[in-house]
Formats: C-alpha cells, sequence, structure tokens
C-alpha cells in the first residue's frame, strides 16, 4: 500500500479533475494527467459517527465524511468532538494528518475540521 | 426458632456493621428486543436453590468459559444457601409471562469494608438479548444504589465479559486488589463513573418500578429453567454438543 | 443460444455458526442440492467465495470441493467478485451452458466468517474499499451505509422507524426460514421506542444502529444449472427457468459517483436482466433484495425500478413489502435474519426464488403461485452488482 497524498489528476484532454488516481480517464479514456492539488476547501455531503473504529485508530469513535471539493470529492475523517456539531452542507476545511497506523507504519491525509 | 451449634454460629458469617439488613434490591423490569420484558430481582435462598441444578448442564460446557464460570457459580450459590459467604445476595433475570430464567449475577460485600462491594459473576442462558449487558448494570446498581457501597472490585474470566465490563463500561484499573475470583488484574467501578456515566447511559429499567403484581406473582411461582440450555448457549443441542467433547 | 434451468437447490443445515470446515460445509449444502436434483452428473463446478485465502487460509475451493466430493471428473474454479460471488458464479454457469461447453453445473457458494473476532471481520470486509481514497482513512462498510442512509433521511425523509419496520419484517420471515441464522421476533419497542433500545440496540455508524446491519455469519448454499433442453434426462420435473442476468458497474469510491443516492450499477444490472427476460417490473412477483444494511433494501428497490425513487419507504410503511403485501421482500429473511456469508448470499437468494416459484417455501410461500420472482446481489458498496430473474416454466 502506497502512502496516500491527497493529488488531484487533471486529464491533459478533456480537462476532468480526478481524485483517486485512475490509469484512464472517468471521461475521455485519456491516458495523460497532470498532477493538481486538492481543494482544502469543501461542503460536507453526509457523515457519520463509527463506534468501534477498525485497527490502528486509537479513538474510542470515528466521525467520518464524504466532503464535495467542487470537481472531485473527499472522503475522508472529521475532526470535531461530537455529532451535533456536524450539518449536510456545512463548510469544512482540511489540515494534513496522521489518519490510521497500517502495518506499524503512520498514513497521513486530510483531516476535515471546522474553518 | 432454628437452633445452631456453636461451630455453625462461628462459620456463618454476621451482619455488617454498616448496612446489617442488606437493603433488598426492589425489583424491575427492562424492555427486550423481542418484545418481552425481564423481570429482575433479588431471589431467596429458597428459591437459589430452585436454579443451582441449572448448572449441573452448564459446567459440561468447554465454550466461552461456561464451564468455569459456571463450575464456580455453583460454588457460590451452594455457599449461599448454606450461609458461607459475607452478604452474598443473587439477582434473577426472568421473562414476565412465562418465568424463564434468562440470566443470573451475584455478589458479596468486603468483610473487612462493607463499602466495598465484590462482583462475582455474571451468566446468560438465552444469547443474543443482551441480558448480561442489562444484569450486569443491576447488579451494579444493587451495590452502588442499594447495598451502600462506594466501589464494586471486578475480575473477568472470559474474553466476552472482559470486553463487555472493562471495556464497555470504562471500569477503570485497580490493579493492586486482590479479587477472590483470580489473580489476573482486578478494575473497579467507582461512584463517580456510576453517576457519570454507567448509571445515566448504562442503566435501564429504573423507572420500571414497581414490577406490576402479575409479573411478579408469575415469577416467583414459576422459576422456568431453560428447556435445552446447551443449545440456547451453544447452539447445537446437548447429546450432540457432548459427542463432540 | 439454449436456454438454462435451475434443477436443484439446497444450503445444508441452519446458517449460523458451523462447527466443521468450509468444504465441509460447502459439500453439505451442494448434496443437498444434488439430492433435491436427483443427479450428480455434474461437468462443472463454480464456487463462489470472496475471502477463504484471507480469513479461512484456504484458496482454490473449486478443485477442493470436487476432491472432497469426488465430483470428478468434474472441472471447476473458485469465483470472487466481493459479495456479489454468488450471483457473478450462477451468472457464469448460465454463460458456461449457453455457450455449449457444459450441460449441468453446480454453483456452491459459502463463507466462513465467525472464525475472527468481529474487528477482523470488518476489517476482511473493508478491504473492498478503495485501498487509497477510502480504506486507509478508516473506512468500514457499516460508515459507507451510513453515508447512504444520512443521505435518505435528508432527501426523502426516511427515518429510524422505517429502517426499523424493514428490519422487524425480515425477523419475521425469518422466523419462517428454518435455514435462517436470526430466527427471534424483535419489536419496535424493544430495537427503537422504548429506553433501554439504546443499549438492546446500540448506535454503530450514526444513524445506523446493530438492527439496521446483517449479522456475520457462517453458511453455504449451492444450486444445479442445466441446459433446458437436456432436463428431461433428468426424473426431477420440479425446474425452473433461468430467464435473466444482468451485471452493472460503478466507480469504486462512492464519493467520485455524481448521485450517491442512486445506485447505478443496481439499474444497469436491473435493466439488462428485465431485457434478457422479456419482463417488465410489473411481472415481478416478489424479490430478494441485498439488503446488507436495511437502508439498501429501499435504495436497491427504487434503483432497481420497483419504486419511484424516494418512494420505497412509503410502500414499506403500507406493508406491500411483507410476506401478505402486493410485493414480499426478502421472503427468506433477507441478508437481515438469514445471514450474510458474502460468498453465499448471492445463490442462497436464487435458491429462495426456486423454492418460492415451485410452492415449496412453506410457511413464508407467497400465495397465489408466483410466476417471475428477481434477486440482486450487491458487490462493494454498489460498485458491482448482478441481478438475476427466474420464472417458474408452465406445466
Amino acid at each position: 500500500m502506497t502512502e496516500h497524498t491527497p493529488i488531484g489528476y487533471k486529464c491533459l484532454k478533456c480537462g476532468k479533475i480526478h481524485y483517486p488516481r485512475h490509469g484512464r480517464c472517468l471521461q475521455c479514456k485519456n491516458r495523460e494527467f497532470e498532477e493538481v492539488a486538492v481543494p482544502t476547501k469543501g461542503k460536507l455531503v453526509t457523515f457519520t459517527k463509527l463506534k468501534a473504529p477498525p485497527s490502528g485508530i486509537a479513538s474510542r469513535s470515528l466521525f467520518l465524511g464524504i466532503i464535495d471539493l467542487g470537481e472531485v470529492g473527499y472522503t475522508g475523517q472529521l475532526d470535531v468532538e461530537n455529532i451535533d456539531d456536524l450539518q449536510v452542507g456545512m463548510e469544512l476545511e482540511a489540515t494534513w494528518k496522521q489518519v490510521r497506523i497500517i502495518d506499524n507504519r503512520a498514513i497521513h491525509g486530510f483531516v476535515w475540521g471546522l474553518p | 426458632m432454628i437452633i445452631m451449634s456453636a461451630d455453625e454460629d462461628i462459620l456463618r458469617p454476621k451482619p455488617n456493621k454498616i448496612n446489617p439488613e442488606n437493603t433488598p434490591y426492589p425489583a424491575k423490569f427492562i424492555n427486550l428486543v423481542d418484545g418481552s420484558k425481564m423481570v429482575v430481582r433479588q431471589i431467596t435462598r429458597e428459591e437459589t436453590k430452585k436454579v443451582i441444578p441449572l448448572f449441573y448442564d452448564i459446567v459440561k460446557i468447554n465454550k466461552d468459559f461456561y464451564d468455569l464460570v459456571s463450575a464456580r457459580i455453583l460454588g457460590e450459590l451452594l455457599a449461599y444457601v448454606q450461609y458461607r459467604v459475607q452478604d452474598e445476595y443473587v439477582l434473577l433475570g426472568q421473562i414476565h409471562d412465562t418465568g424463564e430464567v434468562l440470566g443470573l449475577v451475584n455478589g458479596y460485600l468486603s468483610f473487612n469494608d462493607p463499602k466495598i462491594g465484590i462482583s462475582y459473576h455474571t451468566m446468560t442462558f438465552k444469547r443474543g438479548l443482551r441480558v448480561g449487558a442489562h444484569l450486569f448494570v443491576a447488579k451494579m446498581e444493587h451495590h452502588l444504589d442499594y447495598l451502600q457501597n462506594d466501589e464494586v472490585k471486578i475480575v473477568a474470566e472470559s474474553h466476552i465479559g472482559f470486553r463487555r465490563w472493562m471495556d464497555e463500561l470504562r471500569l477503570e484499573e485497580n490493579f493492586d486488589f486482590e479479587h477472590p475470583i483470580g489473580g489476573v488484574p482486578s478494575y473497579y467501578l467507582t461512584r463517580k463513573n456510576w453517576e457519570s456515566y454507567v448509571k445515566p447511559e448504562r442503566c435501564f429499567g429504573t423507572e420500571n418500578r414497581p414490577v406490576p403484581e402479575e409479573y411478579m406473582k408469575m415469577v416467583t411461582e414459576n422459576i422456568l429453567l431453560p428447556k435445552d440450555v446447551t443449545f440456547q448457549i451453544t447452539g447445537t443441542p446437548k447429546e450432540e454438543f457432548l459427542k463432540g467433547l | 443460444m439454449r436456454d438454462v434451468a435451475i434443477i436443484g437447490v439446497g444450503m445444508g443445515s441452519r446458517w449460523g455458526k458451523y462447527n466443521g470446515s468450509l468444504i465441509e460445509m460447502m459439500a453439505e449444502a451442494s448434496l443437498s442440492a444434488i439430492d433435491d436434483a436427483g443427479t450428480d452428473n455434474i461437468d462443472a463446478v463454480f464456487v463462489a467465495n470472496m475471502g477463504a485465502g484471507r480469513i479461512n487460509n484456504q484458496t482454490a475451493l473449486g478443485s477442493a470441493l470436487i476432491d472432497y466430493l469426488n465430483l470428478f471428473p468434474a472441472v471447476g474454479a473458485s469465483i470472487e467478485n466481493g459479495p456479489a460471488s454468488g450471483a457473478t458464479a450462477a451468472r457464469i454457469g448460465y454463460m458456461a451452458i449457453t455457450s455449449g461447453l457444459h450441460d449441468v453445473v453446480m454453483i456452491t457458494g459459502g463463507e466462513k466468517m465467525r472464525v475472527a473476532p468481529g474487528p477482523v471481520v470488518t476489517d476482511f470486509v473493508a478491504t473492498m474499499a478503495h485501498p487509497e481514497a477510502e480504506y486507509i482513512h478508516g473506512i468500514t462498510f457499516p460508515s459507507l451505509g451510513a453515508f447512504l442512509a444520512r443521505l435518505y433521511f435528508e432527501k426523502y425523509g426516511v427515518t429510524s422507524e422505517d429502517l426499523a419496520r424493514i428490519a422487524i419484517k425480515n425477523h419475521q420471515n425469518g422466523l419462517k426460514n428454518p435455514h435462517a441464522h436470526i430466527q427471534q421476533n424483535i419489536t419496535m419497542e424493544g430495537i427503537l421506542t422504548s429506553r433501554e433500545a439504546a443499549l438492546n440496540n446500540p448506535m454503530i455508524a450514526d444513524p445506523l444502529h446493530l438492527y439496521d446491519m446483517c449479522p456475520v455469519t457462517d453458511g453455504a448454499a449451492s444450486l444445479i444449472m442445466c441446459s433446458m433442453d437436456k432436463v428431461q434426462e433428468f426424473s426431477n420435473s420440479r425446474f425452473v427457468k433461468f430467464a435473466g442476468t444482468g451485471q452493472g458497474m460503478d466507480t469504486m469510491a462512492v464519493h467520485e459517483r455524481e448521485d450517491p443516492t442512486f445506485l447505478k450499477a443496481v439499474d444497469i444490472a436491473s435493466n439488462q436482466a428485465f431485457k434478457m427476460a422479456g419482463l417488465t417490473r410489473k411481472d415481478i412477483d416478489f424479490a430478494e433484495i441485498h439488503d446488507a444494511f436495511e437502508i439498501l433494501e429501499l435504495a436497491e428497490l427504487e434503483s432497481a425500478g420497483f419504486f419511484e425513487r424516494g418512494k420505497a419507504h412509503l410502500a414499506v410503511r403500507e406493508g406491500e413489502t411483507e410476506l401478505t403485501g402486493t410485493f414480499p421482500v426478502n421472503t427468506s429473511g433477507g441478508l437481515k435474519a438469514r445471514g450474510h456469508p458474502v460468498g453465499a448470499t448471492g445463490v442462497a437468494q436464487l435458491c429462495e426464488l426456486v423454492w418460492q416459484l415451485r410452492g415449496e417455501a412453506g410457511e413464508r410461500q407467497v400465495l397465489n403461485k408466483p410466476k417471475h420472482g428477481y434477486a440482486v446481489n450487491f458487490g462493494g458498496f454498489g460498485n458491482n452488482v448482478v441481478s438475476t430473474i427466474l420464472s417458474r416454466v408452465e406445466e
């Protein structure tokens, strides 16, 4: 497993931005992309508070969500204290953090919190 | 009045000084997933004698520590009916309209310090209804709200028990305490944890008091032992299960 | 192209926790299907399984099953397509027969999941998620189910009561299915409206509770498929027609889908199956829906075209999907009550369709002699879906 880096892949032919990476464009099947930054601001599409998170996550519960970043989406952890702090459509901002330990390796990713 | 021999008088526990009457546990009932109501109540020594034979079968179940735990419970119940443990009590969970016994919890008070409750065991005879989770908390309720204890000392033999109690109830480590059940590190439920978390979030059925008379009549008149307890616990009928041993 | 029939089905002993090995469990189901068909003259065996290599330390299950049951000279292979492995294997069986390569094919699905603690099983299932975009963040399948449920709650006014209604219905059906893992009555009070419901039915992935999800189950199911022009060679006349199969795909990462409440793969798979069968939604008398989460029963029924989008829960409220309703759904108890041994589920769904179409479903028999049954077997979180239609052959 490669370490996750939140990089978007913009199709050099049709301009569609992908996250995660694909070998061929989801729109035009072109194979060439340029790396673009994944936006760090977005809107919450849906979310959950997961009891008993999987191994490699130390906390008792984990907030997770899908964030709409405009041209791409992001699935990731949410940095809040309480489920009542979350609302569909709210603005969130990303911070680069450790998200999990897998096979004794620290994995980093975007964690989304209140701006 | 029963005349006791001098020996017997020495061998029997004496009332503790703090709560000599051992405030009895007031019965309540809890709604279970299947729509039945589980009456939770303290049983007498005479009633305990009726429950004891149930354990003759369970000691043979070498699964999830049922054999070890039931052998110990059997000893504890025999000790209770024959007055050999300080301030022992037994709580039973029974279905309100049949009297079927779903589970049992027991414990006693420290001889040295009756403000310390000591949890013995929790056993369920029907799985998948969260009977154990409800009964264990009822036991904590008995210690902290009725027996006037400040804390309850707890250990687990089974993995299921460990996950349920230590983890889910956020019990604190009390590794210095030598719990009578074994040499493993013990945990304890403090009054603070009881009042801030376990009682408000995990203790149910407290509003279901007093238990309607017809429920009480049913469960006291019918201590119905589960039909094939081996099947209830293991999912395999007794004969078949014993064959596999 | 020749037609294909299912001439025998079986599920072995009751699902739940199996004490023997994975192969023994699959063999038991296979033998019950062989006995039902009245023949062991099998040309090929396709075994549906998702994770034996990981959780049971065994691979090449097709070879193992043929060896264990002495089905030589039958040939075989394992088919892995996540939780849609079962219906995928049946689809491959269909291809094998219609191509003329084989005449009689056995499909056996099996999964022995209760060998590992819950968190290990959850992690095993989560390996289907996108490795970089989902898995590493701690995404599990219950969290994907919760994402969908929250969208449904917000968009269509679906409530926790609606999900509980589906669970109660499926438990009721499971009580009538001797193969079902969970045979327990549940009530709205016990799981949702009483105060103690908070402990009886805890929140696992908000807004999903324990009873909004399927259990972890060991189980196997098997069926024997045969070329329609050969069925006369076997004495068994209780065959049903394998009328339609369809398969659809979607993006792996849920966040790449345009509308995460619409299960595009279910739509594609269903349209294909209906086209092949030459039937419309109205022709279907009952359905087996892949309710790994109760919210999926609603979303799949809508995406498959049986109800308008955002309306299936209203039909549930009216009792339409109950056993005695106008369109019974998950008469077997579904994944919720029958259980969800991932590789076995798609095969077990087809077993249920066959029993219903043959009028042999006992206490849970759909009334008025059903003619056409539909099943959807949902892989990944909807990125790989197989739909199947089976039809009763007129006497």
